[in-house]
């Protein structure tokens, strides 16, 4: 008995120290972290905005946008989170559109899994580029192995080559998320 | 000649034994999980291994200077405690101050508390052996791990992407090179082949060196 009492009390002394010490570092790392968080947040926001200078941040039906400000603390488009399944994991965007949700004004890449090297590229200059300006007034497609001379139709993308999983999740999580913001949005 | 202590002599032999006889992933094949994960790039190799280093250090100093305390029943759970406390410092360090590279290397900083490695030298070594040698051996086998990690980086980077630590080495088709990014580096097939390869030259030259060694040693007896 008294060795297992032993046991108990080492054991338990070891798990208090620890336990103290990491709530002592917690408070000095969890401000620190949501600061990190926040200015990652800010930079998609600002990246997929060009023009916002601020932003103030509104929740409408559970939906949360964010609403960019120009110099002139006029509306400079919304921006807001899309999330979905891709290829290897959950993917995470942050989108710009304009104020008139017409057309599409930035993509950014906040989280993905995807294959290095194919569905990693949706992370590429090339893949968010596309979406720079991109029409949403008809659901966003995309098409694979597009022969160069022919044209683009509007609100199309070019799907990445041996990645055409990871393509279509993009395109589809877009296009549910925008139409639940222009459903949102255009009731008020 | 400068005649070396014997206390010296012995911490040098412990810290050196991590770097290349004793070396944890070529030789004493611990760790195996995060050197095969992250590797992809020569700064998650280098990152890792840092990381590691800093857990095995810490632990090994801790556990050794307190080494009577622990009861033989319950120093597995001791020491595990012990590390997992020093790996969520870690965890908490890296968000809070690289959120990119804590977000790469994602669910493999936690992993770090069940890396055979730092178990095995707290079991072997510092449990057993006073404060001095803990540390050397902690930091011969730290930085032996993190040379590893940095090996396999650069060699999976340089022909997954063509870059190391992210700079460019090797010239892209794309950009009017001659380079076709070999992808499969980047990923865990690619990892084994490497591993695998870097292992069987050093047990070739290992053995040389052994061989060489015991050939002198003849001729010297002679």
């Amino acid at each position: 008995m008294q060795r297992t009492l032993k046991m108990v009390l080492v054991l338990t002394i070891i798990g208090i120290v620890s336990g103290l010490s990491l709530a002592l570092v917690y408070r000095f790392a969890d401000p620190l972290i949501r600061f990190q968080q926040l200015k990652r947040l800010k930079r998609a926001i600002f990246t997929v905005l060009p023009e916002a200078k601020d932003y103030r941040k509104e929740i409408k039906d559970g939906i949360t946008i964010y609403r960019g400000l120009n110099s002139k603390n006029k509306p400079a488009g919304i921006a807001f989170e899309v999330k979905g399944p891709g290829f290897q994991g959950p993917i995470v965007l942050m989108v710009g559109v304009d104020n008139s949700l017409s057309k599409l004004l930035g993509m950014e890449v906040l989280e993905s899994v995807e294959t290095p090297g194919l569905g990693g590229k949706i992370t590429s200059k090339e893949f968010k580029d596309q979406f720079k300006g991109l029409s949403i007034k008809q659901k966003i497609t995309y098409v694979k192995n597009r022969n160069p001379s022919t044209p683009k139709k509007p609100g199309q993308i070019d799907a990445i080559t041996g990645a055409t999983i990871s393509s279509k999740s993009v395109v589809n999580m877009l296009n549910n998320k925008i139409s639940l913001i222009t459903k949102v949005l255009k009731q008020n | 000649m400068v005649r070396i202590g014997m206390k010296e002599n012995v911490l040098v032999k412990d810290t050196l034994k991590g770097l290349w006889d004793e070396n944890p992933v070529f030789r004493q094949l611990l760790g195996m999980c995060p050197t095969l994960a992250v590797t992809n790039a020569a700064i998650f190799g280098l990152s890792m291994g840092l990381a590691t280093s800093f857990v095995l250090l810490c632990s090994s100093f801790i556990i050794s200077i307190f080494r009577k305390v622990f009861l033989h029943e319950v120093r597995t759970a001791s020491f595990v405690v012990i590390i997992a406390t020093f790996v969520t410092i870690v965890d908490l360090f890296l968000k809070g101050n690289y959120p990119e590279i804590s977000k790469a290397l994602g669910p493999y900083i936690p992993l770090i508390v069940v890396n055979c490695l730092i178990l095995a030298r707290q079991e072997a070594f510092a449990s057993k052996k006073p404060v001095l040698r803990a540390i050397a051996d902690a930091l011969g086998m730290g930085i032996g791990f993190t040379i590893a990690l940095i090996m396999l980086g650069s060699i999976r980077e340089l022909l997954g992407s063509g870059t190391v630590f992210g700079f460019r080495i090797l010239s892209l088709i794309a950009k009017g090179g001659w380079f076709r990014p070999w992808g499969i580096m980047l990923l865990p097939a690619g990892a084994f082949l490497t591993l695998g390869t870097m292992i069987g030259i050093i047990n070739i030259l290992s053995e040389k060196n052994s061989k060489n060694r015991s050939v002198v040693e003849e001729r010297r007896q002679h």
